[in-house]
């Protein structure tokens, strides 16, 4: 039989065993410690690993990487947070976002800047653009196109609006200005051989590249544009970088394995570091090749061909811990839209905080309802944000159930100087924001001389002016940018008709139909600058649709702007399940800032012929209405048949009639 | 012995069983349960639209099931002693295999061509004329095959004492048929639901008035989330439907 141990002493054995590897491990460092000379390097720490990584970009306060996937990263070592950018601009014919290839970060200004890379083909033979892309602090983009080239660029260096690309046989050196997107070629250098690594400093760049086991030098002074030339006897060069304050050499090159610095004839003056002498270094790096190397007053970062980054800190005599540290993953914003509205796909791609995830329902306004009610329902929807201007939604029930996040505290926290503050709040349902307006259409004004001159109730005068104003100025109302467009005043008569008001609804939807096809037919024509718009009238005023429509040109008389209504076109929701509900509003904000008829004063006078009239149009809104109602979609659809004639405005009104009865009827009250 | 081919049929009806269990009698049995309000219940009465639709589907029904049966019966007597009626009984089923869409693009080009007011009579009657068109050709089959099945020396023999063909009809051979009829009936009752498809593609989710039917209300509170009003209605529906069903299968057990 075995003789077994008893389990107490077995413990024992291991406790013992235990401690005098500990007490052996202290001694050992401490004594290495010891001995090693002051002007090393100790490996501290790993801080960051990235996968699918093209280049990276080393400072001590950011590591910058353009990505696999054609977007560039931009990781802070302090706050540990993960700034991402698309460079935005689409290729063509590929209808792509155009990739960065290469990512750098300027501290002072703060910049993220990116080159973007389009292969396109020229002459039939394959051709590459190339784009410095710059975001400042307030993300304002900045484009510069840097050149066209028949051979790919292999690297490129910046530092200080310096940029340096690399090609095959030359390195271009530019001096570039993001304030006004302007570049100036100082120099172009010629060289044979491989490896050119480029350092830039304030005044001068210096170039290196291996010819015949030797090192070839040349320094570019900026100011003088003079380059001095000479050679040094090391080969297998991979790195460059001004070397930091306090050092004799001027810079600082890496071999495979040294680290040495040149002064400024280029001769070695002193060995900085032997890398292989650091077990512990080497551990680490694995027998990676250094590529990049960034001094500053207390560290040395190295980029690895293996697309990590190394910090290596000078030696204080306490200990150090050896830890690693991952980026935060990205986040991805899921949104869902219909087919008509994924033209912001483009614009989403742009959005640098996240990745924008789209779902594109490529199916009758009808089906896309239902889909979204049945995933509600099920509890499958995972998106982030919905848009819910589709005709037939029912964004109302949904935000009656629940299932809509109430973007009150986002929207109030909004700077109200650079937002038309009223447009949100006559978005209002149950006097909480549920509907981040994107897409706003402003109505406009169409004034009624006759009106005007006391003549109210004569609708046939009104459609005569609206005939002769278009005889007179021959401009179709279609090549406008405001199309005139006569709204139903949808609200008030739901209210209306849900305190069961019956007044005259048949005259209303007379008066709505006459005058959308006046305005709609061949024969009309709306004047350049002169916009219609139907007043949005209350219960009472409900008959008087066509007496109050008026006309006026606008660019001659704004002051007849007393107050308008707009239609959201476009608009988005954030669903209550969402993970990332602060992100997805800040998304839709951006989202508004970036499209056209936003809610947002900026970006859009390129869009509009005058945008002083727009600006005062949309801060003088005095109600909003959300485009998609299943009845406004129910009307729309009845006014097209009667516009094509397969209908007689007899039969439109009480077809419009019936259907706004089934469609207000058939919602049961909830007692 | 008997015991374990028992056990063999329940194993291999398990999977049926199961699905039928999940997807059928769980979902059936939780509208009931989400329906147990009376608060709901007289909602659901007093709202107009609701009556209207029901109104609508069961003129529908009191329309279209009886012609249709009607009609049925009428083909399979011409039918089923005719040499070549497996070639018309597949032409009959042609628009058993016509997608709804189809019919709804064609009938809304058909109002646009001749400019058919959709608010007029015409659209219930369209709606019937599909209803029989589309699922009578089942019904005629299936009839077509109980009358085919009926014992040639009965009819010889009533031919020899005098009776006439329309005695015949009325007095022998549909009462003999009388579980297929009944279940031609109730199968009608059932398709009669599938004509939604065609409404919805002709005429979408607010029909005109007078073909606004049940199903419409019960699809578009679902669109609208109105999960507890599906529930009643969808319930009522049920409700209703058992009377004919239990009336039927009864009747049957008296010819079985």
């Amino acid at each position: 039989m075995k003789k077994q141990l008893p389990h107490s002493k077995c413990l024992i054995f291991v406790l013992v065993l235990a401690c005098c590897f500990a007490c052996f491990s202290c001694n050992q460092t401490a004594s290495e410690k010891q001995q090693l000379p002051v002007n090393h390097y100790y490996a501290q720490a790993t801080l960051l690993t990235f996968p699918d990584v093209r280049t990276l970009y080393t400072t001590p306060s950011v590591f910058a990487a353009a990505m696999e996937d054609g977007k560039m990263h931009f990781f802070g070592s302090d706050s540990q947070e993960m700034l991402s950018f698309e460079s935005g601009i689409e290729s063509y014919p590929e209808k792509t976002i155009i990739p960065f290839i290469a990512a750098f970060y300027e501290e002072s200004p703060v910049r993220f800047i990116g080159l973007a890379e389009q292969l396109f083909t020229m002459e039939a033979d394959p051709a590459y653009d190339y784009f410095l892309i710059a975001y400042d602090a307030n993300n304002a983009k900045s484009t510069i196109s840097l050149s066209t080239e028949f051979v790919p660029m292999r690297k490129c260096f910046y530092k200080d609006n310096i940029v340096v690309a690399v090609y095959a046989d030359r390195a271009d050196l530019y001096k570039v200005d993001f304030t006004n997107s302007a570049k100036e070629l100082l120099s172009s250098y010629s060289y044979t051989g491989n490896n050119l690594n480029v350092c830039i400093s304030e005044q001068c760049v210096l170039l290196t590249h291996e010819a015949d086991g030797v090192t070839a030098v040349a320094e570019y002074n900026i100011l003088e544009n003079t380059y001095k030339t000479g050679e040094i006897p090391y080969a297998d060069l991979s790195a460059v970088a001004c070397a930091p304050e306090g050092f004799d050499s001027r810079y600082c090159i890496m071999t495979q394995n040294l680290l040495i610095g040149l002064d400024s004839d280029f001769s070695p003056v002193e060995q900085l570091l032997d890398i292989k002498s650091f077990s512990v270094l080497q551990n680490v790096l694995n027998g990676e090749k250094i590529t990049d190397i960034f001094f500053d007053d207390t560290a040395v970062y190295m980029t690895t061909s293996g697309h990590s980054v190394y910090k290596f800190e000078e030696l204080t005599g306490e200990a150090l811990q050896l830890h690693m540290e991952n980026a935060k993953p990205r986040q991805t914003l899921r949104v869902l839209m219909h087919r008509n509205d994924a033209y912001v796909s483009t614009i989403s791609a742009m959005y640098p905080y996240a990745d924008v995830s789209i779902e594109v329902y490529d199916a009758p306004a009808a089906d896309f309802a239902n889909y979204i009610s049945t995933a509600l329902l099920s509890g499958s929807a995972d998106w982030d944000v919905i848009s819910v201007t589709s005709p037939y939604l029912p964004v109302h029930h949904y935000i009656d159930e629940g299932y809509v996040y109430a973007l009150d505290e986002y929207i109030s926290s909004l700077p109200a100087e650079e937002w038309y503050t009223d447009i949100f709040d006559f978005c209002r349902y149950n006097s909480h924001h549920y509907i981040f307006p994107v897409g706003v259409t402003p109505d406009v004004l169409i004034r009624n001389d006759g009106a005007e001159a006391g003549e109210s109730g004569d609708f046939a005068a009104f459609l005569s002016e609206c005939s002769r104003l278009s005889d007179e100025q021959k401009v179709p109302v279609a090549d406008n940018r405001f199309h005139v467009r006569i709204s139903v005043p949808l609200k008030p008569l739901v209210a209306a008709l849900e305190n069961n008001w019956n007044g005259d609804l048949d005259l209303l939807l007379r008066d709505v139909f006459s005058l959308n096809k006046a305005l709609g037919d061949d024969r009309f024509y709306g004047a350049k600058g002169v916009y219609s718009y139907m007043l949005s009238a209350g219960p009472s005023e409900l008959n008087q649709a066509g007496t109050s429509a008026r006309t006026t040109p606008v660019y001659q008389n704004q002051g007849m702007f007393l107050g308008g209504s707009a239609v959201v076109q476009l608009g988005f929701a954030v669903l209550e399940t969402s993970q990332e509900k602060s992100i997805a509003q800040d998304y839709l904000a951006f989202l508004s800032k970036t499209m056209t008829s936003s809610v947002s004063p900026y970006k859009n006078a390129f869009v509009y012929e005058n945008p002083a009239v727009i600006e005062q149009l949309l801060s003088s809104v005095s109600g909003t209405q959300l485009y998609t109602d299943e009845l406004a979609s129910q009307i729309i659809e009845i006014n097209s048949k009667y516009l094509d004639g397969s209908l007689t405005l007899d039969e439109a009104v009480q077809s419009a009639k019936d259907k706004i009865w089934l469609a207000l009827g058939e919602t049961v009250a909830k007692k | 012995m008997r015991k374990k081919n028992r056990l063999t049929i329940l194993l291999l009806l398990l999977p049926f069983l199961i699905g039928l269990c999940v997807f059928y009698v769980f979902p059936y049995l939780y509208g009931w349960y989400m329906s147990l309000r009376p608060t709901a219940w007289v909602a659901l009465l007093q709202n107009a639209v609701f009556r209207m639709a029901v109104r609508n589907t069961v003129l529908f029904w009191c329309v279209g099931i009886p012609l249709m049966v009607l009609l049925s019966i009428g083909v399979a007597l011409l039918l089923y002693e005719n040499r070549h009626r497996h070639f018309f009984l597949c032409l009959i089923a042609v628009p058993l295999c016509i997608p709804g869409i189809y019919i709804g693009g064609v009938v809304s080009g058909l109002y646009e061509r001749f400019s058919i007011n959709e608010n007029s009579g015409w659209s219930f009657v369209l709606i019937v004329v599909i209803y029989i068109w589309k699922y009578c050709g089942f019904d005629i089959i299936v009839l077509c095959s109980a009358f085919s099945a009926f014992p040639r020396e009965i009819e010889e023999a009533a031919q020899i004492d005098g009776c006439k063909r329309s005695r015949f009809v009325w007095q022998i051979l549909l009462p003999s048929v009388y579980p297929e009829l009944s279940f031609v009936f109730l199968l009608s009752l059932l398709n009669s639901f599938s004509i939604y498809r065609e409404l919805y593609a002709i005429y979408g989710m607010y029909p005109p008035k007078c073909v606004y039917l049940i199903f419409h209300f019960i699809t578009n509170n679902f669109s609208k989330l109105g999960f507890d009003v599906v529930a009643v209605a969808s319930c009522m529906v049920s409700a209703f439907l058992l009377i004919p069903i239990l009336y039927f299968l009864r009747r049957e057990r008296r010819f079985l």
